[in-house]
């Protein structure tokens, strides 16, 4: 009994109006809060996915690297300081794929001409951005140009291609932990966007691959589209 | 470790300077209004600006005629303005400025003009998630054909009816994204016989074609005049409209308030009686804190054109779901009837429906109609959801009472819907005064007796409903008829309301307030069944 009068002392602590079924129940105080955190207030987070491209400059004499793709996924805040200037941080999963075309002569990474000669990397990411709006606006995020620096570290690189076998069959070779590219590198980046979306461009600001290793350069920009969850 | 070449160095640079191009040029030739302080030119000539019907509206309803807000921008202010500037692309008499672009030194030098009050910027292109309608399209089914009855059964339409009242000799303007098909849809053929569709004009395209593109004005006007197999689907049946196209579906550009402005001169000039707006601007452009009826230059239009004898009805909006909320402009104008949407199935606020009060505190919705509606879209009819269609079934109803109040303003009008509402006196932030009822705003609606009683005990504040209204149950204790809904809310000692609900009477005590948890000096209010009492928080509660 105790326990009873004690559980119904709770029910009715717990909401100032009791009913059978409410249909609506707003507390105005608690809900006209002033926020400080939304697209244009004091703080903003938001994750975001980016999906880009490696560019296409031809930057090792014979060497291409077509259809090399970056992916990303991420988390992003931003601190407004006025209506025009805020700044923040970005963190990020990103995964690049550097797609190899090469003439059979030349030795990187080793002097066969494989078929879809991959070299992949996994890192983590973190940058620092200033962003600058473009105009006075309501609570959005609205048109803006970024202007980041940041570093990532590696987490997983593979070296991978297919050969041919007799016949048809074709047998796939992956390397793991390949030890040729940077653990750990830095860039600078800048975004364009309006509101959930984003281009970005990045440029590396530190060789693909690691120093003496008489490799030729990846391609150091990359150009993607960003897209923000929010 | 080895850093790249300055070569490469270079080719980044290349690239941040071509993206700072693009960006430069928006900034340097931003669109921006001009307003002016004051307007010299004195002549006005009413009977060549003012339509026949615009000129005998202001006329008939002893509006003023020539003065401030109908004189022209001077045009001498607009040719110096424009030996700076480099488009003009609007302007407005009643906000006395126009929109023009210019770069930033143009702008310098075009606020230092002696005549030049201030400017403000307009923002260009926001690729936005506007305040979207969802739309169900069916065949017509069962529930559909119960829905057409019942959402001018809940104004009590029939007593409009039976009064043959129609909204005949008033005048709405309806502004929307477009009104595709009307010209030959069956619901509207009845308008097109009688030519009750006065004018139409495009704002965004600069033309007269308002049938060729964007459905929603359609489905907007089929809540206000559509029929549906000879029954009406709207009360404004015998009126007259003037559509206007003010809005781009999909892509929200802030320049679409100024057409919305432009649109509001056009119909007064064309003698509206109402204007029904389903349009709403928030977030791209404004902040909650915003949403007072002095920031949105469409809120202060809105409330101009009310000064002109206007009656302006406009969706709240729905934005209860997401981070915005609360009302859109021009919705948080004083004089702009804010209109929320009910669930027809609960006869409570629905989910989306945005939610008051303004951010000054004025009372915003200021009634409600029914969030989910049939309509007529392009090529059929079906049902819709918004606050888009509560408030031309709202718009139509202002028509009929107006029509049988002629010699009232629109302000008058205005007060008379809002205690009209199936809640009034009672009023809370999501439902206002309730649902606009037919026989109330003409005079007809017999006095309610008490429905419950408050009863004081040692613990609560215990609200007691009479016996006649609690639902019987079966012998399985499952409900015989569906519970009425009970409104309650606590009013601070200044009057505004803490906290507000809705609860189901299912019993004879449905709801009951911790006496702790009430302070001094406040009002607890209730509304069941027509009837609404307070109790006031004394000193020994």
């Amino acid at each position: 009994m105790k326990n009873f009068t004690l559980l119904l002392i709770l029910t009715a602590a717990m909401n100032l109006a009791q009913a059978q079924t409410e249909i609506l129940k707003i507390d105005v105080d608690s809900d006209s809060t002033e926020s400080h955190f939304g697209a244009n207030r004091r703080h903003f987070i938001h994750t975001f996915m980016t999906l880009g491209l490696h560019a296409q400059i031809p930057v090792s004499g014979n060497y291409n690297f077509p259809r090399s793709t970056y992916s990303s996924f991420g988390i992003l805040y931003k601190l407004k300081l006025s209506d025009y200037f805020s700044t923040g941080v970005v963190l990020s999963m990103e995964n690049s794929n550097i797609r190899l075309s090469k003439d059979r002569a030349l030795p990187f990474p080793d002097n066969v001409k494989h078929n879809k000669e991959t070299l992949q990397q996994f890192a983590l990411s973190g940058s620092y951005y200033l962003r600058i709006n473009m105009e006075k606006r309501g609570n959005s995020i609205g048109k803006y140009l970024d202007l980041g620096i940041g570093g990532l570290l590696q987490t997983g690189a593979n070296y991978s291609y297919e050969e041919p076998l007799q016949g048809k069959e074709l047998m796939e070779v992956k390397i793991r932990h390949y030890r040729m590219i940077r653990s750990s590198n830095w860039y600078l980046y800048t975004a364009l966007g309006v509101n959930n979306f984003a281009v970005i461009a990045r440029y590396r600001m530190q060789s693909f691959f690691i120093d003496n290793s008489g490799f030729p350069e990846a391609p150091p920009i990359m150009l993607g589209f960003s897209w923000g969850f929010f | 470790m080895k850093s790249l070449s300055q070569g490469r160095y270079s080719l980044f640079l290349l690239f941040f300077s071509l993206l700072l191009l693009s960006v430069l040029p928006a900034r340097a030739q931003s669109k921006y209004w001009v307003f002016f302080k004051d307007k010299p030119e004195k002549e006005f000539d009413a009977r060549q600006y003012f339509s026949p019907e615009g000129y005998e509206r202001r006329v008939e309803r002893h509006l003023p005629m020539g003065d401030y807000f109908d004189l022209p921008v001077a045009s001498l202010y607009i040719k110096e303005v424009m030996t700076l500037a480099d488009t003009l692309y609007a302007r407005s008499r009643w906000l006395n400025g126009i929109v023009v672009s210019a770069g930033a030194a143009s702008l310098e030098q075009i606020e230092a003009l002696p005549f030049v009050h201030y400017t403000e910027p307009v923002h260009t292109l926001q690729l936005a998630r506007k305040t979207e309608d969802s739309l169900r399209i069916f065949r017509i089914k069962k529930n559909d054909s119960l829905l057409l009855r019942f959402q001018l059964h809940r104004m009590k339409g029939e007593v409009f009816k039976k009064r043959k009242l129609n909204g005949k000799g008033i005048t709405i303007a309806v502004f929307d994204v477009g009104f595709r098909n009307v010209d030959i849809h069956p619901a509207f053929r009845h308008l097109f016989e009688r030519n009750a569709i006065r004018a139409t004009y495009d704002f965004i395209g600069d033309d007269r074609k308002v049938y060729d593109r964007g459905s929603h004005g359609t489905m907007v006007l089929g809540c206000l005049a559509g029929v549906f197999d000879n029954i009406p689907i709207g009360l404004a049946t015998g009126a007259d409209f003037l559509l206007a196209r003010t809005e781009r579906a999909h892509v929200e550009i802030t320049f679409e308030e100024y057409s919305w402005i432009a649109a509001a001169e056009w119909a007064d000039q064309n003698g509206a009686d109402i204007i029904s707006s389903s349009l709403g601007y928030s977030e791209v452009r404004y902040f909650q804190e915003e949403m007072n009826g002095r920031v949105a230059p469409i809120s202060r239009a809105a409330n101009i054109a009310a000064s002109r004898g206007i009656l302006v009805i406009n969706a709240a909006g729905n934005e209860a779901g997401n981070s915005w909320g609360t009302i859109v402009a021009p919705g948080d104008a004083d004089s702009v009837l804010t209109v929320g949407g009910v669930d027809p199935r609960s006869d409570a606020a629905i989910s989306f429906s945005s939610s008051g009060p303004a951010a000054d505190g004025t009372l915003k919705p200021n009634v409600v109609n029914l969030g989910i509606a049939f309509t007529s879209f392009p090529r059929k009819f079906g049902t819709a959801e918004g606050t888009s269609f509560a408030t031309p079934l709202t718009a139509g109803f202002a028509a009929c009472a107006w029509q049988a109040n002629p010699a009232k303003n629109n302000m008058e009008i205005f007060h008379m819907i809002e205690s009209s509402g199936h809640l009034y006196p009672y009023f809370d932030y999501h439902h206002g005064y309730g649902i606009p009822q037919a026989d109330k705003v003409l005079g007809l609606a017999v006095k309610v007796d008490p429905t419950f009683h408050f009863d004081l005990s040692d613990a609560y504040l215990e609200v007691k409903i009479n016996e006649a209204f609690v639902p019987e149950k079966d012998e399985d204790g499952k409900l015989l008829s569906r519970p009425k809904n009970l409104y309650y809310k606590i009013v601070r000692a200044d009057g505004k309301i803490r906290k507000y609900g809705v609860v189901l009477a299912e019993i004879d005590e449905p709801v009951y307030f911790e006496r702790e948890d009430l302070r001094k000096g406040e009002k607890v209010v209730v509304h069941f069944e027509g009837y609404t009492e307070s109790y006031t928080i004394g000193e020994k509660l």
